[in-house]
């Protein structure tokens, strides 16, 4: 959403300065790294062609011709011959990311991690560290080559969206720093196509050209209200961000407690899961380090948001609101295992990752917070299997009273660590 | 006039009236929508001279009898519910003729109009589950309707908020409670028997079929029989059957949360309330429903300030001789039962700024309470 507090005449803050690093098709340049011969060559890596495999990451010599992430494995090797395909080695990509982020961490303070390949690194302030934002960009990049030997491109600008673009443009390969200047960077801007705009596909791309809007600068030009009334709240991030402006508080260098808030854990695992118990009790662990964290810090979500990714690197997220703000583990896991549930009946493979996250808008955030008459855990949402009309829970602990179960567990933790109390469900 | 009854094929002859309010009743059971759309159907069933109408969405069923109808030919049918609502408040005359053939087909006809609409053999139509009508409780009807309406408004609108999606009737120790609760504010009536209640009773009974019986219950003027069993109750006037399944969840603890040391006490006139609250939560929206209630010396201020919308600031005089009270509310609370209370003043009792505010009304037979839990406005 555009900030309020970005209008034109408000004083200008602070210039903040965004660095966005990505490494190169990060996992066939990690099978290279350990395999120089496959230098060169086109390359993917993935699940086999013979099966549902998708290309979970492919060289530039495969793009060249015609293969793109997220493609059958099939058609990638239909569309070229000779593909040399390898198999994904998630534990080798986990400790090479690792390896990476600890030269990101040398950087900035401020690493937000958005894959095991990309993160944004707020450098401001630390030009007298690392000299001026292009300077810190060649430095990185360097570091990364020297000590873990894969190439990574990075994007400099004044906002996180506008580093990332630079980034993508940049590719492969490349060092680009967008314009700090907000003239120049919206002219930058503007003539870049519309897909570039983040979340903007095959799907909507035509929807906006139609509305005439082929470029970023055909969207920067509009009125506000008349992108709010045509494409609505998110209509006008994406104008934000063709302008240059910060489509968030936080990108505008806000404190992290306004605005939105998200808790989110998620667990890898060294063998994929198959097993639904197991599952259903990754899930329960999850929904436990969210709301214990969320207690802790005095929040409520609103939204409960799963992430599942199978064995073929296919990812999965589900989000459902909860019909009141809360921080209960028993809610929470209610909703979590539900949606995680119907992902992994869809997606009918291994799961290799689990992730849960609480969503608390920024009312429940800043605003005034009701005062409840009974503990929560007295009240949680108790359903025996019904035909018509049940909750979403289908199972777990059924409607016993469970007074402030919660509170006591955090209290017990809190004295004697996260492990010295379990809910029976975990174990 | 003879009038000869057939078996076989329904037949009916009777006021349009009756027909439709009996229907009235029944349909608001009937889903509009359902999976299984058998259900989206009343069941008419004439027997021995009397024609009955049931409706049911598998937790809530009803059976109403229609009074002023001839049974002229004994049988079943399925007719869709709002379809034949429909045309029973379309037609004109006072007297209505209903026929089945033997395919179900219906022709409802009055003075100027027929139809003819495709009914349904309800061969497949659900059993209504039998309650055993023994060891049952009386209430006056009057009474048990008056008790709904002041106490069910607080229950939570969520399904998934299972327990608290329905009303508690708490019987014991010679009285009757009816307590409904969403978490954030609580409202309990309470009724003093004359009598020992031999077999107590602790049981949440959805919404949906407290709301139905307050349509019947305010509709007659004799009693309401109450019989329990271990998962649906049955709710029975003269004409009249409701059973209902009950809520499983565990109540919340109530009686926990009842006021205790609130010793601030002071009487409000409830009109000149209402408004001054309307008035403070006109800025209101619906992600910032916040009123700062500040009670001073000077009388009761309210507050209510919406980023981006406005201020607003109301006062109103009060007799507040106790320390100072800085707390907020959602207004809609108190709206919502400043509009069941009847009378001119109302007692409002408050503690500090994180207990619950609590309205209470005494009166002959009887009490009533309601908390109102407050906003922590520096959160």
């Amino acid at each position: 959403m555009a900030d309020p507090r970005e209008t034109p005449g408000r004083p200008a803050r602070p210039p903040r300065v965004w660095l966005h690093a990505d490494l190169d098709c990060f996992f066939a340049a990690a099978e290279v790294l350990d395999e120089p011969a496959l230098a060169g060559l086109p390359l993917a890596v993935g699940g086999p062609a013979t099966g549902r495999g998708v290309v979970a990451s492919c060289s530039y010599a495969a793009r060249a011709r015609g293969v793109r992430s997220a493609m059958p494995m099939a058609e990638a090797v239909r569309r070229c011959p000779g593909l040399v395909v390898r198999p994904p080695r998630p534990e080798r990509y986990r400790a090479l990311s690792g390896a990476v982020f600890a030269v990101f961490a040398r950087f900035s303070p401020d690493v937000r991690p958005l894959s095991l390949d990309e993160a944004s690194l707020d450098l401001t302030g630390t030009e007298r560290l690392h000299g001026p934002p292009r300077e810190a960009g060649r430095a990185l990049r360097a570091a990364v080559r020297a000590e873990v030997g894969l190439v990574v491109s990075v994007g400099v600008a004044t906002t996180r969206h506008v580093a990332k673009l630079a980034c993508d443009l940049g590719k492969p390969d490349g060092l680009l720093e967008a314009p700090a200047d907000p003239v120049e960077l919206r002219a930058w801007l503007a003539p870049l196509p519309i897909e570039r705009l983040p979340g903007v596909g095959p799907a909507t791309a035509p929807r906006l050209r139609a509305l005439g809007l082929a470029t970023l600068g055909d969207l920067a030009a509009l009125d506000p209200d008349e992108v709010a009334r045509r494409l609505g709240a998110g209509g006008l991030a994406w104008r934000a961000l063709a302008r240059g402006e910060p489509a968030s508080r936080e990108d505008a260098g806000g404190r992290g407690g306004g605005g939105r808030r998200s808790i989110s854990h998620e667990t890898t695992f060294a063998r994929d899961l198959r097993d639904e118990a197991a599952i259903r009790r990754v899930v329960s662990n999850l929904a436990d380090e969210v709301t214990a964290r969320a207690r802790r810090e005095g929040l409520r979500g609103r939204t409960v948001q799963v992430k599942v990714r199978f064995d073929d690197f296919t990812t999965r997220t589900r989000a459902r609101g909860l019909p009141e703000a809360t921080a209960a583990t028993d809610a929470v896991f209610a909703v979590a295992w539900d949606l995680v549930r119907a992902a992994v009946a869809q997606g009918g493979r291994p799961v290799r990752l689990l992730g849960v996250a609480l969503q608390a808008p920024a009312a429940e955030v800043d605003g005034p917070r009701q005062r409840l008459l009974f503990d929560e855990d007295a009240v949680a949402p108790a359903s025996p299997a019904r035909a018509e009309g049940a909750g979403p829970r289908q199972d777990g602990p059924a409607a016993s009273p469970r007074p402030a179960v919660d509170p006591a567990i955090d209290r017990i933790r809190a004295r004697l660590g996260a492990d010295a109390i379990r809910r029976a469900r975990d174990l | 006039m003879s009038v000869m009854v057939e078996t076989g094929c329904l037949k009916l002859r009777g006021d349009a009236k009756d027909l439709a309010d009996a229907l009235g009743v029944v349909t608001a059971v009937v889903p509009a929508k359902s999976t299984r759309p058998i259900l989206q159907n009343v069941l008419l069933d004439a027997r021995g001279g009397v024609l009955e109408l049931t409706g049911t969405d598998l937790d809530v069923s009803i059976r109403v009898r229609v009074d002023r109808v001839d049974v002229l030919g004994e049988g079943r049918v399925l007719v869709n519910a709002a379809r034949f609502q429909q045309i029973l408040r379309e037609l004109s005359g006072d007297q209505v003729e209903l026929e089945v053939d033997d395919r179900a087909g219906c022709t409802i006809s009055t003075g100027d109009a027929k139809f003819h609409v495709m009914g349904e053999q309800p061969d497949d139509y659900p059993e209504l589950p039998e309650v055993s009508a023994e060891g049952g409780h009386r209430f006056p009807a009057e009474a048990l309707a008056e008790m709904i309406r002041r106490t069910q408004f607080a229950a939570h609108p969520e399904k998934t908020r299972y327990a608290m999606n329905g009303v508690l009737v708490d019987l014991a120790d010679r009285r009757l409670r009816l307590v409904a609760t969403d978490g954030k504010r609580l409202a309990m009536q309470e009724r003093v028997l004359t009598e020992d209640v031999p077999t107590p009773v602790f049981v949440v009974v959805p919404t949906k079929a407290m709301a139905l019986l307050q349509r019947i219950a305010s509709a007659t003027e004799g009693e309401v029989e109450l019989f329990v069993e271990a998962t649906q109750v049955l709710l029975r006037t003269a004409g009249t059957s409701v059973v209902a399944r009950l809520i499983e969840g565990h109540f919340p603890p109530y009686e926990d949360v009842l006021p205790r040391a609130h010793d601030k006490r002071l009487t409000l006139p409830r009109e000149g309330f209402m408004a001054a609250l309307r008035r403070a939560a006109l800025l209101a929206t619906k992600d910032s429903q916040a009123v700062r209630f500040q009670f001073t010396r000077e009388g009761l201020v309210l507050t209510a300030r919406v980023p981006e919308v406005g201020e607003s600031r109301v006062t109103f005089p009060l007799d507040y001789p106790f320390d100072p009270i800085e707390t907020g509310f959602n207004p809609a609370f108190f709206v919502d039962v400043l509009r069941v209370l009847e009378g001119v003043e109302l007692t409002l009792a408050l503690k500090d700024a994180k207990s619950a505010a609590v309205i209470e009304e005494r009166f002959e037979g009887g009490s009533y309470v309601y908390l109102v839990m407050p906003l922590n406005l520096t959160a």
